[in-house]
């Protein structure tokens, strides 16, 4: 507890002296405590893992696992952020906003991970919140301005109804006498609870949560926000943000399924959620040239294959948690690299890109790289998690499931590969001179993500994979 | 007492959503204010609670929600020159019959997740709070009109935390909070952004983003 607290103090600090500070070198160079924080956190979750900290903070191992996630994430933005800002000219106040909300971004997500009061919890992603909105409105711009206002306009919304959800469980509790809402007391009390107020608790909290994990019905602000947001912002958004909400989801959901008529209706829910959510990600792609919506959309798919995954129990919950950490990161690099072909041509609108491979070989043997294993191809993470998601489909049954699931995903896959080719290969619509070739620097953050997914994908290490059977041992089969 | 309270409030919630006057839409959140104020005095048993809890929550009812919010939203207002929401997307007969239909479910609702340990008709007031504050949002097209439905809703949020009662007390301070940081986040840095980018304050401008 301790530690944490001198975690927290300790980034706010660092926040706060880098206002007064009016070198940009320095100021970045505040990053470097940071990182090193980041990973002294990793290290302590590591070796408190399983532990009851206190009442209020709760480490086991998905925290630990997600948490290295969110550091090797914020090692990458972090160094994009600094080429970023390299790039262009801005005052030392801008930057300091930028970088601040940054660290707090980072440092909050982190908090969701390991809280183990719901409170607490609901209370760091709130957080969360308002440092993106920071974040977004980075340009200054009527584009950002707007982006930022529905992100958290409508997350203050989401967030609150999620609040209502925690206020039922916490009157589901008070029937049986139990005031408090800390994980480790709720898991003793939650089968003697009424089920139809834990019901409704799940759907305040699923709807609140899904603008975090970018699903159904709250998907939209996400969308707009990673499209006007800088490309290294709508990375963390789409890598981080993604894991942060599956784990706030998942608390409750591992806290409910302690009751057996819980656990099965929330299986169903989960399964409609994530359906919904790769119907609109299909259908809305048809008609996109923007290839940060792309993105974008093609995040809120993947959400939708994690939830499904999530909903089949068994050897699903192994296939969500490998999908949603290689899904992080192809599409954080795809993110990373996108940012690299707009500066290369000075602009995003998807008239003047085109013929990428010859401009530059390098950065386009990355995006056709990204671009098969986001289509989970085999030398990709993806592919295991959605190969054991198919099969368990397929074993069950579940024939209403798995053939629209294929085929929107195959409407979802040629879209992509239409706009992904046509820029990698065919001559844009107008050419525009560009600068220069992208510096070999840049992609390093890049490759160092695909090769960890390569790495799950053709020889995932035994002891990983022990570590994520153990992760959700606990959960009914 | 109680239930004389608890009807004012739900009659400011009709009012709330039939109306187009920005003025009267600023009236009516300060008396809510009040209204939750008198309510949280009625409700919470003054020997259980902490004096320190007890400041903080009149201080955000009455000082808060009654003064502050209301002053600066009238501020506001009159610096954009916002008197009138335009074009509600249905007449005021419809609005009532809306926000009859959320009462009444509502309450069937409460009815029919009856509990001995929350109070019924202080939670029936609070669910027809968070839907006719998700209505005021969904149909309102000025930027004003949605941070009123916004707060409408963060009203309702407040009143279950006090259906609660006093053995939660973490539940009422952190809603509170909540609801003073994101209050004056909206308010002093979104809005007062926003209307020096757009002028009027009309959410339909905001539609640069588009797929």
């Amino acid at each position: 507890m301790d530690a944490l607290i001198i975690y927290y103090s300790l980034v706010f600090f660092l926040c706060a002296c880098m206002y007064f500070i009016k070198y940009k070198s320095i100021q970045h160079a505040f990053f470097i405590p940071f990182l090193g924080m980041q990973v002294w956190l990793n290290i302590f979750c590591y070796q408190h893992m399983g532990e009851e900290v206190d009442e209020y903070f709760r480490i086991d191992r998905l925290s630990v696992l997600f948490m290295s996630v969110i550091t090797i994430l914020a090692f990458a933005t972090i160094f994009h952020s600094i080429i970023f800002a390299s790039r262009r000219k801005e005052t030392y106040k801008m930057i300091a906003i930028h970088d601040s909300a940054l660290m707090i971004l980072i440092s909050m997500m982190s908090g969701v991970l390991i809280s183990g009061h719901l409170a607490l919890l609901w209370a760091f992603l709130e957080a969360t919140t308002l440092a993106s909105a920071m974040l977004i409105y980075r340009d200054r711009s009527k584009k950002s301005f707007e982006a930022a206002w529905k992100y958290f306009f409508v997350c203050s919304i989401g967030v609150a109804l999620a609040f209502v959800g925690i206020l039922f469980i916490v009157i589901a509790g008070q029937e049986i006498k139990n005031p408090d809402i800390n994980i480790s007391t709720l898991m003793k009390f939650v089968p003697s609870m009424e089920p139809l107020w834990l019901k409704i608790a799940f759907i305040f909290v699923l709807t609140g949560f899904s603008v975090k994990i970018g699903v159904a019905p709250l998907f939209t602000v996400d969308i707009d926000a990673k499209d006007a947001a800088p490309l290294h912002i709508g990375a963390i958004f789409s890598g981080g943000m993604t894991v942060v909400g599956f784990m706030a989801i998942f608390r409750f959901y591992e806290l409910f399924s302690l009751s057996p008529e819980l656990y099965t209706w929330m299986n169903k829910v989960l399964l409609i959620t994530g359906m919904l959510s790769i119907l609109f990600a299909a259908v809305y792609t048809l008609k996109i040239n923007n290839f940060k919506r792309m993105l974008a959309y093609s995040s809120v798919e993947h959400a939708g294959i994690i939830l499904i995954a999530l909903s089949l129990g068994h050897f699903g919950y192994m296939a969500a948690i490998i999908h949603l950490i290689c899904h992080s990161f192809i599409k954080a690099s795809l993110f990373y690299q996108f940012g690299n072909i707009y500066w290369l041509h000075r602009t995003d609108d998807s008239a003047f890109l085109g013929n990428y491979f010859r401009k530059d070989s390098v950065g386009g043997i990355i995006i056709l790289l990204a671009f098969f294993m986001i289509l989970a191809m085999p030398p990709s993470g993806l592919c295991i998690s959605e190969f054991i998601l198919i099969k368990s489909l397929f074993l069950n049954n579940d024939w209403f499931v798995l053939v629209p699931m294929l085929v929107l995903l195959t409407v979802m896959f040629a879209n992509l590969a239409k706009r992904f080719l046509d820029l990698l290969f065919m001559p844009p619509k107008e050419e525009r001179v560009t600068r220069r070739r992208t510096n070999y620097i840049e992609i390093i953050p890049q490759v160092i993500l695909l090769l960890l997914v390569m790495w799950i994908g053709i020889d995932p290490p035994a002891q990983l994979m022990v570590f994520m059977q153990d992760a959700v041992m606990h959960l009914p089969r | 007492m109680e239930i004389t309270l608890i009807i004012i409030f739900i009659l400011t919630l009709v009012y709330v959503v039939t109306t187009g006057r920005i003025s009267t839409y600023i009236n009516l959140i300060a008396l809510q204010g009040v209204l939750l104020f008198f309510i949280a005095i009625v409700k919470l048993d003054f020997k259980e609670i902490h004096i320190s809890n007890l400041i903080f929550i009149l201080a955000e009812t009455l000082l808060f929600k009654g003064v502050i919010v209301p002053y600066y939203l009238k501020n506001l207002a009159k610096k954009n020159k916002v008197t009138y929401e335009t074009e509600p997307d249905t007449t005021n007969f419809n609005a009532i019959l809306k926000v009859s239909v959320i009462i009444v479910l509502s309450f069937l609702m409460a009815n029919k997740l009856h509990f001995h340990a929350i109070d019924i008709i202080i939670f029936t007031a609070s669910i027809s709070a968070i839907f006719c504050g998700a209505l005021i949002v969904i149909r309102r097209k000025k930027v004003l009109t949605h941070v009123i439905g916004y707060l409408v809703l963060e009203n309702g949020i407040f009143l279950i935390s006090l259906s609660i009662g006093t053995e939660m007390p973490i539940a009422i301070n952190l809603c509170i909070l909540f609801d003073i940081i994101t209050t004056i986040l909206l308010l002093g840095v979104f809005v007062n952004e926003m209307s020096k980018v757009y002028k009027g304050l009309e959410i339909t401008k905001l539609n640069n983003l588009k797929d």
